[in-house]
C-alpha cells in the first residue's frame, strides 16, 4: 500500500529538544574527556533523577509530541494534481466526502447526531522501549493517531463536505461538530484539538464532557492497573492514574503497558449489542449496523481491514507467546540496539523478530475470533468475494462467528461454512460493581454480565 | 580505633547483604529489592559519612591491619585494608551507582526468570568490588579482584540457556584471568623485593621505595609491568579491548554497571593505587603512556563505525581509559580522578537509556535532518581511508588476535596430549609422580644437570595438564581430574625448594582435595543420569534439570579454584612464596597453571551446565541468537 496523500503541518514548534548526553561527540577522543568531565558529572544527577523520580525526559517518546495542537494542519486542497513524487497535498472536497461517508457509514452513524461527536485517535507513550512503534497506532504507520483524528474532525465540519454528504442521504445539523482527539493509552491522557472553533454554546459541553472523560481515564487506569503487580491497585482512581503515569515515564519499566496482550475477540456489530457485556478489555469492537448495510457493502470495506489488522495483532502475540525463544524477540532486556533498525542481542547475535517477552507474559496464545452481527447468508457472500480476506477464515488463522440480528442465532464458520451452534454457557453472573475485582484478581476475568 | 571497624563494615554489609540474599526464596522478588536495596544505601549512607568525618580530620591515610588469617615465623596472610582520597572516590562512587543500579533493576528485571540469582550477582560483585577497593595489600587485593572475574562470568552469562552469553562470558573470564596472572607474578616479585606482604601504605613511603629499587631495578620493572599487564586487561586496553563488548551479554543494567562504569575502571585503579611505585621508573610510565594512547586511537576509530549502541559505547569508553592511562603516566592524577567519575556516570547514564537511542534518533532525523555527505580526509590517500574503515569495522581484529596469540598455543600444546584417557591416565601419572616423589625423598639420587630445573620441570608437568584440561574435548572427568593432578604437581615442585614444609602443603591441598572429590562425585552422577551428553564437544545446559548438582559443581569448581572458600587460596599465595627469587620459570609455570586451570574448570562448567539445552521438549533459543 502506498500513501497519495500529505498533510502538512504548519506553524508548528519543533518538538525534539537534544540531549547532550546524548550526542555523538561523547565518543570523540578530546571530546569525550570535555563530555566527561562535565556533562558526564551531571549525568549522575540526572540518573539519580529518573530513577528516584520519573518525569518527561527529552529521550522519552511522548504521543502528544506527534503533532503540535497548536500547529495548522493543511488539509484542504484546490487542485489535485500530484507532485512530482506522486503525492497529493492534503483533499479535494469530494475526496472528503467519500472518507467521511465511508466511516459514518460503516460505523452505522448516519442519524440522530449528537451536537458533540468526538474521533478520537491513540497513542502511547514511552521511554526505554524499543518496540515503542508497537504500542502506537498501526493505521497511523506505528506513529500517534491525532493528525488523523484531527484531519478527519475537520473534513466532517466543513460545510462543503456536509452538502455533498447531504446530496448522498446523511444530513448532519449544522449544530453538530466534530471534536478530533487523541488518547495516550499508556498514561491514560486525552487532549482535544481545534477547541476554540467550537461555537460558544458547544464551549460548555464540550467542558463537561472533558471532565467526564478525564474521570473516565482514572478508571480506566485504575482497570488497568490490576495487571501492573508492582502499582498498588487498591488506592482510589486518581491516585492509582497518577502511578500509572509516572510508570509510563519510568527507565526501568519494561512494560509500559499491556498493549493488545490478552486480546481473544473481535465484534462486529451493534455497541448496544454487547454494551451490558464486561470483556476484560480484551475485544476489538468495530461499531457496525447491519440494518443499513443490507447488500453488505460496508461489511466487506470493514472485514477488509478488521481482518487483517485484527487477526494480524492476535497471530503476532500468538507466535510471539508459542514460542518466545524463536518466533517472538526473547527477553528484551539485553537488547541492544542496532542501526535504528532492530534489536539483537549482545554484539554478535542474530536481529531478533517478533515481540519481546516482555509484552506477551500474560497473554494466553488463542486464535482471534471474529463476531460479525448481521445475516449469515450475507456474510459467506461478501467474504467470498474477497478472496484475501476469505483466506483468513478458510485456513484457520482467525474464527469466524455469525450472529442472526433478528433469530440471535449463533453460526459458526466450518469446512468453509456457516453452521448454526449452540453454547455451551447457560446464563453470565451479574456483576453491579467490579472494583473489588480490579483490586484484588489480576488474572483474566471472565465475562460478566454488567447491565 | 572506630575507623577500623567503619572501614572493616565497608565491606561487611554487602558482604552480610549478600549472604542474607542467599537465603530469600526464589518467588519473593520484592523482599530480594527490598534487601538489596536497603544494604546498599545503609552502605552508602556510612561511606558518606565516613568520608565527612575523615575528611573533617584532614584526610590522613588509614591503613588496617584486620585479620591475620595465617601466621608462621616466615609468612603471614593477612586481610588488610587502606584508605586514601582514591578509595574514598572509588568507594562513593561505585555505591552510588550501585544503589542506582539496584533500585532500576528491582523494577526492570520483575518476573524475569532467575530476578533472585542477578541480585545475587549483583550483591557478590559489590562485595567484591569494596574489597578490591580497599585493599591494603596484593593478597586482599587478589582476592576482591578473583571474586571480581566470577561475578562478572556470572553476570554475563546470566542468560545461561543461550549459547552467547554463555561463550562470551568465558571469553572474557579468560581475559580477566591474565589480568590475575598478572597480579599473581606481582605479588610473587614483591615478596622477593620487600621480604614481607607488602601494604600499600608502605608503597606510599618514597625513601623505602627508592632504597629497594635501587638495588633491584629489574624485579621493579617486572613487577610494574605485570601491574600493567592486570589494569590493561581489566580495563581493557589495548590489545585487550574487544572483550568489553563482547561482555554486554547480561541485562542492560547490569552491563551499565559493570562495563559502563565500575568494573571497567579497576585498571586505573590499580596503576593509581600502586603509582608510588611505578612513578620514578621513566620506562614504565612511557609503556603506560604508549598503552594509553594506542587504545585510545584504536577505540576512538571503532566507536566511530559500529552499528549498534552498545558497542559504541564500550569503544568509546576505552578511549576514555585510555586517555586516562596516558594522564597516570604524566603523574596527572586529579584529573584522573574526576575523569574516572565523569566517563563512570557517563557511560551508566548512555548504556541505561541506550534502548531509546531508536526513538531519539529517528525523531531527530525527523527534525534536524542533515543529510549525511560522505568524504574523504584530504591529504590522506583513500586506500589508507578505507582499510582504516575495514579494520575499525572488524574491531582490528583483536578478538581474533588474542585467541591466535594465547589461547590456540595452549589447546595446541594440549592436544599433543591427546593419548590420555581416564583410564589410562593413571598409567602414566601414578609411577611419574612416585619417581618424583622418590626423588624429592632422595634429593642427593637427582642427576646434577637436573638439580636445579627440576623444580620447574615439574611444575612444567602440571601446566601440561592444565593444558590438556584446557583443550579436552570428550571426557569431562579426565579434564577435572588433571586440573587436581596439576595442583599435586605444583605442591611437589614447589616442595623441592629448601623451605619445605608439610604443612603448608597440606594447606594447599586440602581445598583440592575436598573440592576435587566432591566435584568428581557430581560428575560421575551425571554420567550416570546424562550419559548422552556428557562429554565437552558442545554446551549441553543440564543445569535446566540439575539445578542443586550444578551448584554444588560450581561450588566445587571455586573451591578447586583456589577461591576463598577453601584454605587452598591461602595455599596458593604460600606456595609462590616458596619459589625463590631467581625461579622465573617456576613461578611463571605455577602461575600460569593456576590461571589456565581456572579457565578449564569454568569451561568445564559451561559445556556441562550451560548453554543451549540439549534436550529439545521445551522451548530453545537458536545457536545465533
Amino acid at each position: 500500500m502506498h500513501p497519495r496523500h500529505i498533510i502538512r503541518e504548519r506553524e508548528a514548534q519543533k518538538r525534539h529538544r537534544k540531549d547532550t548526553h546524548l550526542s555523538k561527540r561523547s565518543h570523540g577522543f578530546l571530546s569525550g574527556l570535555i563530555a566527561s568531565a562535565t556533562v558526564g558529572l551531571l549525568a549522575a544527577g540526572k540518573l539519580a533523577l529518573s530513577i528516584f523520580r520519573p518525569m518527561e525526559t527529552s529521550v522519552m517518546v511522548s504521543s502528544f509530541n506527534h503533532m503540535d495542537r497548536n500547529g495548522v494542519l493543511d488539509i484542504y486542497c484546490a487542485n489535485d494534481v500530484p507532485n512530482t513524487e506522486g503525492y497529493q497535498f492534503g483533499f479535494t472536497i469530494p475526496e472528503m466526502a467519500d472518507r467521511i461517508e465511508g466511516l459514518l457509514r460503516s460505523i452505522g452513524l448516519i442519524t440522530d447526531f449528537a451536537p458533540l461527536i468526538y474521533i478520537i485517535g491513540h497513542g502511547a507513550s514511552s521511554v526505554n522501549n524499543t518496540h515503542y512503534a508497537g504500542y502506537d497506532c498501526g493505521a497511523c504507520s506505528g506513529r500517534a493517531g491525532s493528525v488523523n483524528a484531527r484531519a478527519a474532525a475537520a473534513m466532517a465540519n466543513m460545510p462543503e463536505v456536509r452538502a455533498l454528504l447531504a446530496a448522498r442521504g446523511i444530513h448532519i445539523p449544522n449544530t453538530t461538530r466534530f471534536v478530533g482527539g487523541l488518547h495516550d493509552t499508556t498514561r491514560d491522557l486525552a487532549d482535544f484539538f481545534d477547541e476554540s472553533a467550537l461555537p460558544a454554546n458547544l464551549q460548555t459541553l464540550h467542558q463537561e464532557y472533558k471532565e467526564l472523560i478525564n474521570k473516565a481515564l482514572d478508571l480506566n487506569a485504575k482497570e488497568r492497573s490490576r495487571r501492573f503487580l508492582l502499582i498498588n491497585s487498591d488506592n482510589d482512581a486518581e491516585k492509582v492514574h497518577k502511578q500509572v503515569q509516572r510508570r509510563a515515564m519510568s527507565l526501568f519499566e519494561p512494560r509500559p503497558e499491556w498493549n493488545h496482550a490478552t486480546n481473544a475477540l473481535c465484534i462486529v456489530g451493534r455497541r448496544a449489542s454487547n454494551k451490558h457485556l464486561f470483556l476484560d478489555r480484551r475485544a476489538f469492537l468495530n461499531s457496525y449496523d447491519y440494518s443499513i448495510d443490507p447488500d453488505g457493502k460496508y461489511l466487506l470495506n470493514m472485514l477488509k481491514a478488521v481482518v487483517p489488522v485484527c487477526g494480524g495483532i492476535n497471530l503476532e502475540y500468538y507466535f510471539s507467546r508459542v514460542d518466545n525463544e524463536r518466533l517472538g524477540a526473547g527477553s528484551k532486556l539485553p537488547h541492544n540496539v542496532v542501526g535504528l533498525i532492530g534489536v539483537s542481542n549482545g554484539l554478535e547475535g542474530d536481529l531478533r523478530t517478533g515481540l519481546p517477552r516482555q509484552m506477551i507474559n500474560i497473554h494466553q496464545p488463542m486464535r482471534l475470533m471474529v463476531i460479525v452481527e448481521q445475516e449469515p447468508e450475507i456474510v459467506i457472500r461478501v467474504l467470498r468475494q474477497h478472496p484475501p480476506t476469505y483466506e483468513w477464515f478458510a485456513n484457520e488463522w482467525v474464527h469466524l462467528a455469525v450472529i442472526h440480528p433478528q433469530t440471535k442465532q449463533i453460526y459458526r464458520f466450518e469446512d468453509e461454512d456457516l453452521i448454526p451452534y449452540q453454547p455451551q454457557t447457560v446464563g453470565l453472573e451479574f456483576k453491579q460493581n467490579l472494583m473489588p475485582e480490579f483490586e484484588s484478581i489480576n488474572d483474566n476475568l471472565p465475562i460478566y454480565l454488567i447491565q | 580505633m572506630e575507623t577500623n571497624y567503619f572501614i572493616l563494615s565497608f565491606v561487611l554489609i554487602p558482604l552480610s547483604t549478600f549472604i542474607i540474599s542467599l537465603f530469600i526464596a526464589e518467588r519473593k522478588e520484592f523482599t530480594m529489592a527490598n534487601i538489596s536495596y536497603y544494604g546498599v544505601l545503609f552502605h552508602l549512607l556510612t561511606v558518606t559519612f565516613f568520608i565527612g568525618l575523615w575528611l573533617y580530620r584532614g584526610a590522613p591515610y588509614v591503613n588496617v591491619k584486620e585479620i591475620t588469617i595465617y601466621d608462621s615465623s616466615d609468612y603471614t596472610f593477612l586481610i588488610d585494608f587502606y584508605f586514601d582520597h582514591i578509595t574514598a572516590f572509588y568507594l562513593w562512587i561505585g555505591s552510588f551507582i550501585s544503589l542506582l543500579i539496584v533500585r532500576y533493576c528491582s523494577y526492570y528485571l520483575h518476573m524475569e526468570d532467575g530476578y533472585k540469582r542477578f541480585f545475587n550477582t549483583v550483591l557478590f560483585f559489590f562485595t567484591a568490588y569494596n574489597l578490591t577497593i580497599l585493599a591494603g595489600n596484593f593478597e586482599t587485593l587478589f582476592i576482591g579482584w578473583e571474586m571480581l572475574g566470577i561475578s562478572s562470568f556470572l553476570l554475563i552469562s546470566f542468560y545461561r540457556e543461550r549459547y552467547l552469553p554463555v561463550r562470551n562470558a568465558l571469553k572474557v573470564f579468560s581475559i580477566y584471568r591474565i589480568g590475575d596472572l598478572g597480579i599473581l607474578l606481582a605479588a610473587w616479585a614483591s615478596h622477593h623485593l620487600w621480604h614481607e606482604n607488602i601494604t600499600f601504605f608502605k608503597l606510599n613511603d618514597y625513601h623505602l621505595v627508592h632504597e629497594h629499587l635501587l638495588t633491584h631495578s629489574g624485579i621493579g620493572v617486572f613487577i610494574s609491568v605485570t601491574l600493567l599487564v592486570a589494569a590493561a586487561a581489566k580495563s581493557a586496553q589495548f590489545p585487550f579491548s574487544s572483550w568489553l563488548p563482547r561482555a554486554m551479554e547480561g541485562p542492560t543494567p547490569s552491563s551499565a554497571i559493570f562495563y559502563g562504569s565500575l568494573s571497567v575502571h579497576l585498571g586505573v585503579y590499580l596503576m593509581l593505587r600502586t603509582e608510588h611505585f611505578w612513578e620514578h621508573q621513566p620506562f614504565v610510565r612511557l609503556l603506560i603512556g604508549m598503552t594509553g594512547l594506542v587504545t585510545a586511537v584504536v577505540g576512538y576509530f571503532v566507536a566511530r563505525v559500529q552499528s549498534n549502541i552498545k558497542t559504541q559505547i564500550a569503544y568509546a569508553s576505552v578511549t576514555q581509559i585510555g586517555l586516562m592511562f596516558i594522564e597516570l603516566a604524566l603523574g596527572w592524577n586529579t584529573l584522573v580522578l574526576i575523569h574516572f567519575a565523569g566517563n563512570a556516570f557517563l557511560r551508566t547514564y548512555q548504556l541505561l537509556v541506550s534502548p531509546s537511542i531508536v526513538s531519539y534518533l529517528i525523531r531527530d532525523q525527523f527534525y534536524h535532518y542533515v543529510p549525511h555527505r560522505f568524504r574523504f580526509y584530504k591529504g590522506i590517500s583513500h586506500k589508507l581511508q578505507n582499510t582504516l574503515y575495514l579494520l575499525s569495522l572488524k574491531e582490528w581484529n583483536l578478538d581474533k588476535l588474542i585467541n591466535n596469540l594465547l589461547f590456540k598455543p595452549i589447546r595446541k600444546l594440549g592436544y599433543q596430549l591427546d593419548f590420555l584417557t581416564p583410564s589410562n591416565v593413571l598409567l602414566y601419572v601414578v609411577p611419574s609422580y612416585l619417581l618424583a616423589l622418590l626423588f624429592l625423598w632422595q634429593r642427593e639420587w637427582i642427576p646434577d644437570l637436573l638439580r636445579s630445573s627440576i623444580p620447574a620441570l615439574a611444575a612444567f608437568v602440571g601446566l601440561l595438564m592444565v593444558f590438556k584440561a584446557f583443550s579436552e574435548r570428550k571426557y569431562p572427568r579426565l579434564a577435572w581430574g588433571l586440573v587436581v593432578l596439576n595442583h599435586f604437581w605444583t605442591a611437589l615442585a614447589v616442595s623441592f625448594n629448601e623451605a619445605f614444609d608439610i604443612m603448608h602443603t597440606a594447606f594447599y591441598l586440602s581445598g583440592v582435595v575436598l573440592s576435587g572429590l566432591i566435584g568428581l562425585v557430581c560428575l560421575q552422577i551425571l554420567k550416570w543420569q546424562e550419559p548422552d551428553y556428557f562429554d565437552l564437544e558442545d554446551y549441553y545446559g543440564h543445569v535446566y534439570e540439575y539445578k542443586t548438582l550444578g551448584f554444588v559443581f560450581f561450588l566445587a569448581t571455586l573451591g578447586m579454584m583456589g577461591f576463598p572458600i577453601t584454605l587452598t587460596f591461602i595455599g596458593e599465595d604460600l606456595l609462590l612464596s616458596h619459589v625463590h627469587e631467581d625461579q622465573y620459570f617456576l613461578a611463571f609455570f605455577i602461575a600460569l597453571g593456576f590461571v589456565v586451570g581456572c579457565v578449564a574448570l569454568l569451561r568445564l562448567y559451561a559445556r556441562l551446565f550451560m548453554g543451549i539445552h540439549a534436550k529439545r521438549y521445551h522451548a530453545t533459543p537458536l545457536r545465533s541468537a
